[in-house]
């Protein structure tokens, strides 16, 4: 099992969402974890803008993987965001993006949590997954997939 | 005239032979030179050929001549920006990496061989120094890119090397002529004067050559000739001013090369052909020249003084002169394999011969099997050692077409031209939107579908297939290439598997990333960036591909502009 499957919960996929900029989505993804998790949506903002400044989370084709250390949070957590429409997002490839996943850590967190990072490069490099996911009509279809997905060792 | 054409239709059939049997071992992934020297041996008094050919005077002539056009193509090519990394390592593997290694084959040679010390040392000298041609042919064929600081090095010091090991055998003959008296000062002197007067020569004389080459304006054929015409015209007053001529001619190359020149795309272009030409009739000639069944019976004793020079004397060379520059393990393992052999030694074993020193014939066939031996060995295992020791980078497609724009002063725009691949990031783009834009390096200027041209405006979106023309600047070709040529993702597992998944700016502060991504940071380094850390932490100014490890986390350099860090690769490892 993926330690993925493990920080997704069911209801933290979001298909089509209409926002127009990186700050947006941050945004929305704030106001999402304060309601579940009530932690003060600036926080989370800004945790996530600190580490765009440091560079770019786009991986490239579409896909980022904005993250941050979250005072007070306890356990990492995670949302699956598809864009209505790609963003610029200043990525290797100069492409938009229109895949996100938003990856949460306590600020104490260890190493798991770099290995859930890695785990999601691995994730999204695989050009049929970004292929499915673009292409699911319900939030339900993409959560299976990303859950049931299982990584392979020493790549 | 009949004996004339007798033999002007022999060379170029065997020229023709060698050059269209290069396709088959390029696939087998043998050096090019290999085959015109086999061809040459074939068409020798051992082989079926049966031509006899014991001119030592003319492979003499033929190969000094030879050997000039290829360090003038050489110097053509060297860029002097790589200096920044290259040119430390480069002149001391040149010049002491030179000696230390002439030296100790020279030490071997007279223990193994029982030769005379003047004889071991000359077989030394003859030995000593490393082939460009030869390096580079192969890791082309090869497809690797090598990091900046291993190929500018390898590329400098091939080019560089040979006025050294000429010296040395020059000097080392004189002493055995009688001709001068083996003392350190007058061989301190004989140094001085010989590089001296190469360098001044060939500085001053290159500097010239460029003014007249921008000052008249002729035909655009004419620009190769005159820089040829020049550059041997310096070769030889140098020369004859006692001076070392080869040294004189790399440098004017290397002169003339890096400042802007009229028509410089058919200058080298024309000088890379000459270059190769000289290459292959020098390797026929020579393989012409050598008698296997002479070779044969000492075949053991030359094997071993070469594997000598390849696995012991070049290696402890190598790291005398690499390791006070901070170069890796791994850097200094794979310069040392690439201490390649080619014709250099083989025409400066033609010297003694010339010179009438006893034994001369069998210091040639030695040198002549080390060169067989170093091509063979080292020579088909570059590209593989290259991947070993993890010294390659990602590669870029190259345009299909270029061509360097005559301007004054500064000569960095160029037209360039690119099929857009299926799958490449640029397909379905339209023609405006390409890399760099924004920042005045790209210009578009026109799409060619099948026989219709279109302007980049009016243009539909990019198709796999389209030919699309831009205006660029040298540093935008790498992201242009990967924007049009190359289907992305091949491309992308290829850069994620070098440079890891995520990329930082060079000045995002080491702190902040040291608490994101739980690695220690040292007392001092708490205020760095993470350009500075990583040049701090390298001990030498960096190149893409340098990378420093924290634990789980590694940071990767990915881009530079002109010497500073501006992104960095993180690879978390696991």
């Amino acid at each position: 099992m993926s330690l993925i499957s493990k920080i997704l919960p069911t209801q933290n996929v979001f298909l089509d969402m209409d926002v127009g900029s990186k700050k947006r989505v941050f945004e929305q993804v704030g106001i999402l974890f304060e309601n579940s998790h009530g932690i003060a949506r600036s926080v989370i903002f800004d945790s996530l803008f600190a580490r765009e400044k440091l560079g770019s989370t786009g991986l490239g084709q579409g896909v980022a993987i904005p993250h941050g250390r979250i005072k007070g949070l306890k356990e990492a957590t995670g949302a699956f965001v598809r864009l209505k429409a790609p963003i610029p997002y200043d990525a290797p490839d100069g492409k938009p993006v229109s895949l996100i996943f938003v990856l949460l850590v306590p600020a104490n967190a260890t190493d798991l949590h770099l290995q859930i990072l890695s785990e999601l490069a691995q994730l999204f490099s695989d050009k049929t997954v970004r292929e499915q996911l673009s292409s699911f009509d319900e939030a339900g279809q993409a959560y299976k997939l990303i859950s049931t997905w299982e990584p392979y060792a020493g790549f | 005239m009949g004996q004339l054409n007798y033999w002007l239709l022999l060379g170029s059939f065997l020229l023709l032979l060698a050059t269209l049997s290069s396709t088959i071992t390029a696939r087998l992934g043998l050096p090019l030179l290999l085959v015109f020297l086999g061809v040459g041996m074939l068409a020798g008094d051992s082989g079926p050929g049966q031509i006899q050919f014991s001119n030592y005077p003319l492979a003499f002539g033929v190969g000094n001549v030879a050997l000039a056009v290829i360090l003038l193509a050489g110097g053509l090519q060297t860029r002097i920006q790589s200096f920044r990394v290259a040119l430390k390592p480069a002149l001391s593997l040149a010049t002491v990496g030179v000696v230390v290694s002439a030296g100790l084959a020279g030490a071997f040679a007279a223990w193994l061989l029982g030769l005379p010390w003047l004889h071991a040392m000359l077989l030394g000298a003859i030995v000593g120094s490393t082939d460009a041609a030869a390096v580079f042919a192969q890791l082309r064929y090869g497809g690797v890119r090598l990091n900046e600081r291993v190929g500018a090095t390898l590329e400098i010091e091939s080019g560089a090397n040979d006025p050294m090991a000429i010296f040395l055998v020059i000097t080392l003959l004189s002493v055995m002529t009688g001709a001068s008296q083996p003392g350190a000062l007058s061989m301190l002197g004989e140094f001085l004067r010989q590089f001296g007067f190469g360098a001044v020569g060939g500085l001053a004389g290159g500097w010239l050559l460029s003014r007249a080459a921008a000052r008249f304006t002729l035909a655009e054929s004419l620009y190769p000739l005159l820089i040829l015409g020049g550059g041997l015209m310096i070769f030889a007053a140098v020369n004859s001013a006692g001076g070392s001529g080869f040294l004189a001619i790399y440098l004017a190359g290397l002169v003339i090369g890096n400042r802007p020149l009229p028509a410089s795309e058919s200058v080298r272009g024309m000088m890379d052909g000459l270059a190769w030409l000289a290459q292959a009739g020098m390797f026929l000639l020579l393989g012409l020249l050598v008698t296997p069944s002479r070779l044969l019976p000492e075949i053991a004793p030359s094997l071993a003084f070469a594997a000598f020079l390849m696995f012991i004397a070049r290696p402890i060379a190598v790291a005398l002169c690499l390791v006070p520059l901070k170069f890796s393990r791994r850097e200094i393992v794979f310069v040392s394999w690439v201490g390649l052999r080619g014709a250099v030694p083989i025409v400066l074993a033609t010297f003694p011969i010339m010179a009438g020193v006893s034994g001369a014939v069998a210091l040639f066939d030695i040198a002549f099997a080390v060169v067989l031996a170093s091509l063979l060995i080292q020579g088909t295992l570059v590209p593989w050692m290259a991947k070993r020791c993890k010294v390659e980078v990602p590669d870029y497609p190259e345009p299909l077409a270029r061509h360097g724009l005559r301007q004054p002063g500064r000569a960095d725009w160029q037209i360039v031209q690119y099929r857009i691949v299926a799958d490449a990031p640029g397909e379905h783009s339209v023609a405006h939107a390409a890399p760099h834009l924004e920042h005045g390096r790209v210009k578009p200027l026109a799409v060619l579908r099948g026989v219709r041209l279109t302007l980049p405006r009016q243009a539909e979106r990019l198709r796999a297939g389209d030919l699309i023309v831009l205006a660029a600047t040298e540093d935008a070709l790498p992201e242009l290439g990967r924007w049009y040529g190359e289907a992305q993702n091949a491309r992308m597992a290829y850069e994620r598997s070098f440079f890891g998944d995520f990329v930082l700016d060079g000045d995002a502060p080491l702190t902040a990333l040291a608490e994101l991504y739980d690695f220690p940071v040292a007392a001092g380094e708490a205020e760095f960036d993470v350009a500075t850390l990583i040049r701090n932490r390298l001990h030498r100014p960096a190149v893409v591909g340098d990378r420093i490890t924290f634990g789980t986390v590694t940071l990767i350099v990915r881009e530079l502009e002109r010497g500073r860090i501006t992104r960095v690769g993180l690879k978390l490892d696991h």
